[in-house]
């Protein structure tokens, strides 16, 4: 009886390792690899291409029949149709010639926050976002929003830390991974509606600041001692020994007992310095007074931005004053103070009482720009659903000041204000997969809608049943 | 030397006179007519053309609207390249009052009217004129099952307040009527005060006006109820804030229904009522809020609801036509011969935030609103 098989093998395979076990070693050795989950995204997931699609690149850019390359949750290619090529095994989608910006990011939300209880500086937004929101956060995603920076409310004064939060799909069905849990400290100057009421709250404002003031003085001080304490004690130690060396020429017994003596002296004196108590409701604002993080104080009328202004001056803070409807008649001073204006529109709407409309300044974004004072917008914070309005309010301010890019404003300027420039608000190789597929040009057209929205790559909403637009222009 | 009756060389001699003449009447007949050219015009389907003229007379009504090519003598004024011309936005049921309002006294108070608690100089009126609502309806808050007259009038603050006119009688049905002080305290209750007070003479009265009443009806059984109050009449003008979870937007074939306003708190669900009373044949006006909300809060609401799926051709009726059907009035609301010259110009689609209100025609007299230099201008000649 003849084997057929042991021949063949050997004929194919006539010397080393089996082809199957090599394959099975790379394999293993690439699992070894200690990549991060970017990395390891980008070698082993199987690649998404977006081809015919209108590729705007902010600033008027534009790629017409442009292709996009998705692989590991970033865009590893962009580019024309054609220039772009599609990795193997790639999974393609036409588009149609749909318009694909990039993700927009409201700096100013309370999407599916809890915003009811006392407030203090120890509390922050993520820890009352409600992950499982999905009809908040899904309204907000059709609007083509995939990043928030949820800002803690309720209640006058310091309300906690702001918290920046992608809308990205978890495998639960939870919505939002967190990408920063301390954006900056918020303060609220213009809750109370009566100016005895802002007064005080302004006052128990700068009572926190001077206690964090004088806290960081207690933990210098406290340093300072303890390295004299810990000198001391090396000093002490070193004396020991010379005293151990000298020995040997004195009479031992009667200087050792005279060492003795003294060192008892010496450890009397010396008493390792008190930790000063531990004020965990002030490290955030530590961390403002050190400027590590910026402060963003919500202040409306005139007197409000004032006390803000004052408070940042006293303190050397950071100063992002929220809101600001009244800015354009303190344009100087806040120039001065070199602080950044956050417009959020819809935050003027709650606010009690019309006066603050009536001061209203419709180009208020063109006043700041005019005086070179850095400005950014959101869709503004005492609603879980104001970040839906975000596009809509970014194309009504700019209408007020030719010139300005609503586009930019919602996804390349926050980004960078946000410190997240080489991460994610623009569509560029390397960068995070935040797209927005529309039914038509959101620049051009205001009945334009997000008709799928990505994050990581990954579809995180889709618009159901398309409506008729008859009277599209 | 004679001359044959068919020979005019007896009109020689007054020819130059007659041509002069007939110039002069020309000229006099056209002296006070503009010509607005340039720009789009909105229709009054909502829909947006373009190649259009409008000819405003110097009784400050719309003369005609005809192509440019046709357009003849006046002044002439260019508008901005992309530039909408539209009728003046109206605010149904924004709350212009300037005071209480409210009236608890008389369940049914047919007598009431609105026009009676507007404040004429507060200076609301003129913001929301520079934001482009020319025209608001004020109701009788609706806390009586009968509750008096709207009125509409010309936003514009001044020592006297200018009426357009007195519309129709509001009724309420809902949770608005409640006082534990008197009756009724339920819905079944409201419903059975309502029917009886309409089966009575001023009741009949009433329902035989050629303008049907304007019904507060906010929630979906609300509504339920005020279609089997009307079965067999015509359908009311019915001001609901429903939600497009509930079936109410089915029931309203062929009614004219008022929503809003929309603000940052208004859900999806709540924005996307307005596409499904279109879907099913209801015809949409907006109520803006004005002054308690912001001076561009009628449009900000249009803008919601075309972003929740409502058509942008409806959602524009809905600015201007709808809301003077609601009242009964046919001179306002539309770019038609015969109409007030009552026009806002935009820079762009009213229904997009982007676009300023770049100048306004009140009665035909133009009044600018922008700052000169920052946007184009509108060029005029002879």
């Amino acid at each position: 009886m003849v084997d057929v098989s042991a021949p063949s093998r050997s004929r194919r395979h006539p010397r080393g390792p089996s082809p199957l076990s090599s394959r099975f070693l790379v394999l293993l050795i690439l699992c070894l690899i200690p990549a991060s989950g970017d990395l390891q995204g980008q070698i082993f997931e199987r690649a998404t291409v977006l081809e015919n699609t209108r590729i705007h690149l902010g600033g008027g850019r534009m790629i017409e029949n442009g292709t996009i390359v998705i692989r590991g949750g970033l865009i590893s290619a962009i580019g024309r149709t054609g220039e772009v090529d599609a990795p193997l095994l790639s999974r393609t989608i036409d588009l149609g010639g749909a318009d694909t910006t990039a993700g927009m990011i409201d700096l100013e939300s309370t999407l599916a926050l809890d915003q009811g209880g006392k407030r203090s500086s120890q509390m922050n937004a993520w820890d009352g976002f409600d992950r499982y929101a999905s009809d908040l956060i899904r309204e907000a995603l059709s609007s083509g929003v995939t990043a928030v920076v949820l800002v803690p409310v309720g209640g006058a004064g310091i309300t906690g830390s702001a918290s920046l939060v992608r809308l990205s799909g978890g495998r639960t069905g939870a919505l939002g991974e967190l990408i920063d849990i301390e954006v900056a400290i918020c303060i609220d100057l213009s809750r109370q509606s009566g100016p005895i009421g802002r007064l005080r709250s302004f006052e128990t404002v700068r009572k926190s600041f001077r206690s964090a003031s004088d806290h960081r003085d207690l933990l210098e001080d406290y340093q300072e001692e303890l390295e004299e304490y810990v000198g001391e004690l090396e000093k002490r130690d070193s004396g020991a020994d010379d005293g151990k060396e000298d020995g040997d020429t004195l009479d031992s017994k009667s200087v050792a007992d005279e060492s003795a003596d003294d060192d008892e002296e010496k450890t009397e004196e010396l008493k390792k310095p008190d930790r000063p108590r531990r004020r965990p409701e002030l490290q955030v604002l530590l961390r403002a007074l050190d400027n590590e993080i910026p402060v963003r104080v919500t202040a409306h009328r005139s007197e409000e931005i004032l006390n803000a202004l004052a408070l940042a001056e006293e303190f050397n803070l950071q100063l992002i004053l929220v809101g600001a409807t009244e800015a354009h008649l303190l344009i100087d001073e806040i120039k001065e103070q070199g602080a950044t204006v956050l417009i959020a529109p819809a935050v003027a709407d709650l606010v009690p009482g019309a006066d603050v409309h009536r001061r209203e300044h419709p180009g208020l974004a063109g006043l700041l720009s005019d005086h070179d004072i850095p400005w950014v917008m959101g869709s503004g914070a005492r609603d879980p659903r104001s970040s839906r309005l975000l596009w809509m309010e970014a194309r009504r301010l700019v209408s007020g000041s030719p010139g300005e890019d609503p586009f930019a404003l919602v996804t390349r300027i926050p980004a960078r204000h946000l410190g997240m420039g080489r991460r994610f608000g623009r569509l560029a190789r390397g960068l995070a997969a935040d797209l927005v597929i529309w039914s038509s040009d959101p620049e051009i057209d205001p009945t334009a809608r997000a008709k799928r929205v990505l994050v990581d790559g990954k579809t995180v909403y889709r618009l159901r049943a398309p409506a008729r637009r008859e009277g599209s222009l | 030397m004679t001359r044959s009756v068919g020979d005019p060389g007896f009109l020689r001699p007054l020819l130059v006179p007659l041509v002069v003449l007939a110039l002069a009447l020309n000229s006099l007949l056209v002296a006070g007519e503009t010509v607005l050219l340039g720009g789009l015009t909105l229709l009054p389907d909502g829909t947006i053309a373009e190649g259009l003229a409008v000819v405003i007379g110097d009784d400050g009504k719309i003369t005609r609207v005809l192509p440019v090519a046709e357009a003849g003598e006046g002044t002439r004024r260019t508008l901005p390249a992309g530039s909408v011309l539209s009728p003046g936005l109206h605010d149904l049921l924004g709350g212009f009052a300037g005071g209480e309002g409210v009236e608890r006294t008389h369940l049914f108070d047919p007598r009431a009217r609105a026009v009676e608690a507007i404040d004429p100089t507060q200076e609301t009126l003129s913001l929301a004129r520079k934001s482009g609502v020319l025209h608001a309806t004020v109701a009788p808050s609706a806390v009586n099952l009968v509750n008096g007259r709207t009125v509409t009038f010309i936003c514009n603050t001044a020592e006297t307040l200018a009426v357009l006119a007195e519309g129709p009688q509001v009724l309420a049905l809902g949770e608005s009527v409640f006082d534990p002080m008197r009756e009724p305290t339920s819905r079944s209750g409201a419903l059975l005060r309502l029917r009886q007070w309409l089966s009575s003479e001023a009741g009949e009265r009433l329902l035989g006006e050629p303008l049907p009443p304007l019904v507060y009806c906010l929630e979906a059984t609300d509504l339920r109820q005020v279609l089997s109050l009307f079965k067999g009449k015509p359908l009311p003008v019915l001001v609901h804030r429903g939600d497009a979870r509930s079936s109410a937007g089915r029931w309203c074939r062929g009614a004219l229904t008022v929503v809003g306003p929309f603000t940052v708190s208004t859900s999806g669900a709540e924005a996307m009522v307005c596409s499904r009373f279109q879907r099913a044949g209801a015809e949409i006006a907006f109520a803006g809020g004005l002054p308690g909300m912001a001076a561009d809060s009628l449009r900000r609401t249009a803008a919601i609801a075309v972003s929740a799926g409502l058509d942008p051709a409806a959602a524009r009726r809905g600015l201007t036509i709808n809301p003077a059907k609601a009242v009964g009035i046919s001179r306002i609301g539309r770019i038609a011969k015969d109409c007030r010259a009552d026009l806002v110009l935009f820079s762009g689609d009213p229904l997009d935030m982007a676009s300023r209100v770049l100048a306004i025609w009140l009665g035909g007299v133009e009044k600018r609103v922008v700052v000169p230099g920052k946007i184009p201008t509108i060029e005029t000649s002879k």
